[in-house]
């Protein structure tokens, strides 16, 4: 009851401005990204799947609105900036692609003046279409566990590798993307969660595909000894990086034991 | 800091807003943001058990010649079918169980649904843009900006929002150390603070004809914010826990301080600021009694503050009943009276352990509250009267319904509520029923609830049983050492009790007869008003009661059967005036003639003379 008057409000609430009638603030855009997060995580909770998708069409639509603010050169660029954040998390949480042009966007606002006023802004900018790609990648995850066990149309080898690449790809790139944020005087909450997510990447996503390559392409096959040994390389870096078991709960205590056969 | 100073920056926070939003943009922008999670794989039995299985540790129970579970793995992982899978999957949960792993709980907590965080813009230990003073001055800008764009008249000079703020400055000023080293306290005042404020301007839109007194407001928000800034643990676990009931009941409790300051003006003027200071003990006591049990199902942050609201009521019209003579606060008196409900209403049974309770302990405080006067000098301190009276009222009617489930639902909510209000007021005003050793109190509730208890037959409905309620607490308050008190002949039992249990016995009575039971008029309002006349009548002279209870039911017994039998001549009214006359020459001790037509019509036609 309480989610449906969330969404009934918030939809007014966008309704209205996108008549035009009122110009988004940026506490306005805040409170109801807030909200409508709130309430998309009670319809997963509750797997009220219709609501579900109401919510994310409430978020696409905040997600245009805040990009347009966003894009509006009358406002001074570290609000905008501050607008792209609230469009490319909207749009990340709507499971929309305009995800990757608004953090875009707004990433390209991001000179180091304007990094050095909004650092926040412009980390969780340069990470967010990283993490909207993980979990439009954790549908293919699902999709492809559903069908090895039995559904018509098994899983190719190829096709689990690519997924398997694809998941590097992100850490590859969050990786990368660690040191300026954490350099930078953004609140040091944010690259904790960061490394958190980018922990649960490597433990819970890249391990679960490297077990379905097991599954596709056998547990003696090139393919799975390969991902081991991507595996291992990972930890290798990311305890370099200083990522303890607390972040990552896959990570060893000491050193990662080496595979038989990786380089 | 000066706290001109900080109200000529909120001012000015405010009016540039009503110009252009930019002056308070720096603080919106730098306000946390949500960070949300990233989804994690749905949990798939057959993706665990080969995950298990490849690892070096447990590969032998699959792998090799005297591998247990060889059978259920291929050259794949596990086998693809359910019997391969689960028998896998019971094997790990077996083997990590072994290792000390509850691995349900493992598996319960890794399918929790992905939280979000909340992330600020700045490190606090890098040099941001904002001083810790601008930080405090644009939060309370921001939290009035919003209140002006619904009301833009608010912040008017001289107005009520102009007076608030002022009064909010004030503490702020005397909260924040002048070298802008604010501690950990001085950010939990503040945040207090902000909720007086945004509370405070939340009244002044919806009454907009208050008169706000600036003082008072100041003595209110400093007597509430100042000691439960000072009550702060000093260890993590419990500032934890008091930061998460601040959190929850803060915003509400400020809410219902400055409502309860616009409902009652009187109470808030000139130079009386008792009322303040008995407000500021009650939120402390309620914050601390929160973060002493815990806001859970039976004790919910819904009831504790309809307790608060209705303490608030009391405070603010009776503020001295909280007070030393001095003024401040009596020693642990709100912390009581807070403890006290909170135990009396997680005790009670149903239905009374919810709402109904907490509106029983309003009505309760209401009652001895009006009645202060006479509490004042009693050894039992007001505040453990007012809880014993719910817990009394509370456990007898519980005792009731529990054996006559019918009459349980006959009452509502709200009927229930008038029943404990009925008792109270009644009985508030003769504070020996409650405190004298008879525990008269008890008894008449015992005795209502006996009575109802009896009536299987509902015979009666809950208006007319809050009708009997009225009777027998006037009849109580009046001659309370008569029918109400307990017969050395039939302990637990009042006089009363019995006599409305022989009227409710004799009336059921008729029921067993076929031919009469259409017939009888002894039911609902003219068995109400028989009781009613019966009560009234044995009042006076309880002794005749006792000894003539048996022709009193032989009484109505009679009548009964004659109004039954005459239905063409004899309906409730006449039943009613033969039963008045009759029962006067019962308790006279008068030997009855037997009752006829014509005798019947004989007495009917006195009346008439």
């Amino acid at each position: 009851m309480r989610m449906r008057k969330i969404i009934f409000l918030v939809f007014l609430g966008i309704s209205v401005l996108l008549n035009g009638c009122v110009t988004l603030s940026l506490r306005q855009a805040n409170h109801e990204l807030a909200d409508l997060y709130r309430a998309k995580s009670e319809a997963i909770k509750s797997e009220q799947w219709e609501q579900e998708v109401t919510v994310n069409a409430a978020l696409l639509a905040l997600a245009d609105e805040a990009a347009t603010q966003g894009a509006d050169k009358s406002i001074s660029e570290v609000n905008r900036i501050s607008f792209y954040r609230i469009a490319a998390t909207a749009a990340w949480q709507a499971g929309d692609a305009k995800v990757v042009m608004y953090a875009a966007d707004g990433f390209s606002l991001c000179t180091p003046e304007n990094y050095q006023t909004v650092p926040r802004d412009c980390g969780m900018l340069s990470v967010i279409p990283d993490f909207a790609s993980v979990d439009e990648l954790t549908k293919r995850i699902e999709d492809i566990q559903r069908r090895v066990s039995g559904a018509p149309n098994p899983p190719t080898e190829q096709e689990v590798v690519q997924l398997f690449d694809d998941i590097k790809s992100r850490i590859d790139s969050l990786l990368a993307k660690r040191d300026p944020i954490k350099k930078s005087s953004a609140h040091p909450e944010l690259i904790q969660g960061i490394d958190k997510r980018t922990g649960k990447i490597l433990c819970s996503h890249l391990r679960t595909v490297g077990v379905l390559i097991a599954r596709v392409a056998g547990d003696e096959s090139a393919a799975y000894r390969k991902a081991k040994c991507d595996d291992y390389k990972f930890k290798v870096e990311m305890k370099k990086f200083g990522f303890s078991q607390q972040i990552a709960d896959c990570l060893p205590a000491g050193d990662p034991i080496k595979p038989q056969g990786c380089q | 800091m000066d706290p001109t100073l900080i109200l000529f920056g909120i001012q000015a926070v405010i009016r540039l807003g009503k110009i252009g939003k930019d002056a308070s943009e720096q603080y919106v922008r730098d306000a946390e943001a949500l960070f949300p999670d990233i989804r994690e794989p749905r949990f798939d039995r057959g993706t665990f058990v080969t995950d298990f299985f490849l690892n070096d540790d447990y590969q032998h129970f699959v792998k090799g010649a005297d591998a247990p579970y060889k059978e259920f793995w291929g050259s794949h992982g596990v086998k693809n079918d359910l019997n391969s899978i689960d028998t896998l999957f019971a094997a790990a949960v077996q083997i990590k169980s072994e290792e000390g792993i509850d691995m349900n709980k493992w598996l319960a907590d890794s399918q929790v649904i992905a939280g979000a965080t909340l992330v600020q813009q700045w490190d606090p230990n890098k040099p941001a843009p904002l001083s810790p003073f601008a930080r405090v001055i644009l939060a309370a800008g921001d939290i009035a900006l919003e209140y002006v764009s619904v009301n833009p008249g608010l912040l008017g000079a001289g107005g009520n929002g102009q007076k608030l703020i002022g009064a909010f400055a004030k503490n702020l000023s005397d909260l924040l150390p002048d070298d802008g080293n604010f501690g950990d306290n001085h950010k939990f005042g503040e945040r207090l603070l902000g909720a007086f404020l945004r509370a405070g301007l939340e009244t002044i839109n919806s009454h907009p004809g208050w008169v706000v007194s600036e003082a008072h407001m100041q003595k209110l928000i400093s007597a509430s914010v100042e000691p439960i800034v000072k009550a702060l643990p000093a260890n993590i676990t419990g500032q934890i826990k008091y930061r998460e009931v601040t959190d929850a009941l803060m915003g509400p409790a400020a809410s219902a301080a400055m409502q309860t300051l616009a409902k009652y003006p009187d109470a808030f003027f000139g130079e009386d600021f008792r009322a303040e200071a008995a407000i500021g003990a009650l939120t402390q006591a309620l914050l601390g009694q929160a973060a002493k049990t815990g806001l859970n199902d039976q004790f919910t942050k819904a009831g504790l503050l309809d307790l608060y609201r209705a303490a608030l009521g009391v405070a603010a019209q009776k503020p001295r009943l909280f007070l030393k003579s001095n003024g401040d606060p009596k020693d642990h008196l709100a912390e009581n009276l807070i403890a006290n409900f909170a135990s009396v209403l997680m005790q009670a049974p149903p239905p009374f352990n919810g709402s109904v309770g907490v509106q029983l302990a309003a009505a309760a405080l209401e009652a001895v509250s009006a009645n202060a006067h006479r509490f004042a000098e009693q050894a039992k301190p007001w505040e453990q009267t007012a809880s014993d009276m719910v817990s009394k009222v509370a456990e007898q009617l519980a005792k009731a319904f529990k054996e006559n489930r019918g009459i349980e639902n006959a009452f509502s909510k709200a009927q229930l509520i008038e029943l404990g209000q009925i008792m109270f007021n009644h009985i508030a005003s003769t504070p020996e029923m409650i405190l004298g050793p008879e525990d008269a109190l008890a008894q008449l509730v015992g005795t209502v609830a006996q009575a109802m208890a009896k009536d299987d037959k509902l015979l009666l409905d809950s208006g007319d049983w809050l009708e009997i309620a009225k009777v027998a607490a006037q009849e109580a308050a009046a001659n309370p050492a008569r029918l109400f008190k307990l017969d050395a002949n039939h302990p637990n039992q009042t006089l009363a009790a019995q006599i409305i249990k022989s009227v409710l016995s004799s009336a059921g009575a008729i029921f067993d007869q076929e031919s009469l039971k259409g017939k009888t008029v002894l039911f609902g309002k003219t068995l109400r008003d028989a009781i009613i006349i019966v009560l009234g009548a044995t009042s006076g002279n309880p002794e005749a009661a006792r000894k003539n209870l048996l022709s009193i039911e032989s009484l109505i017994a009679g009548l009964n059967e004659l109004v039954a039998k005459n239905s063409d001549q004899f309906g409730d009214k006449e039943w009613l005036h033969l039963f008045r006359v009759l029962l006067t020459s019962v308790l006279e001790g008068r030997k009855l003639d037997e009752l006829t037509v014509e005798s019947a019509r004989k007495l009917l036609k006195e009346r008439v003379r």
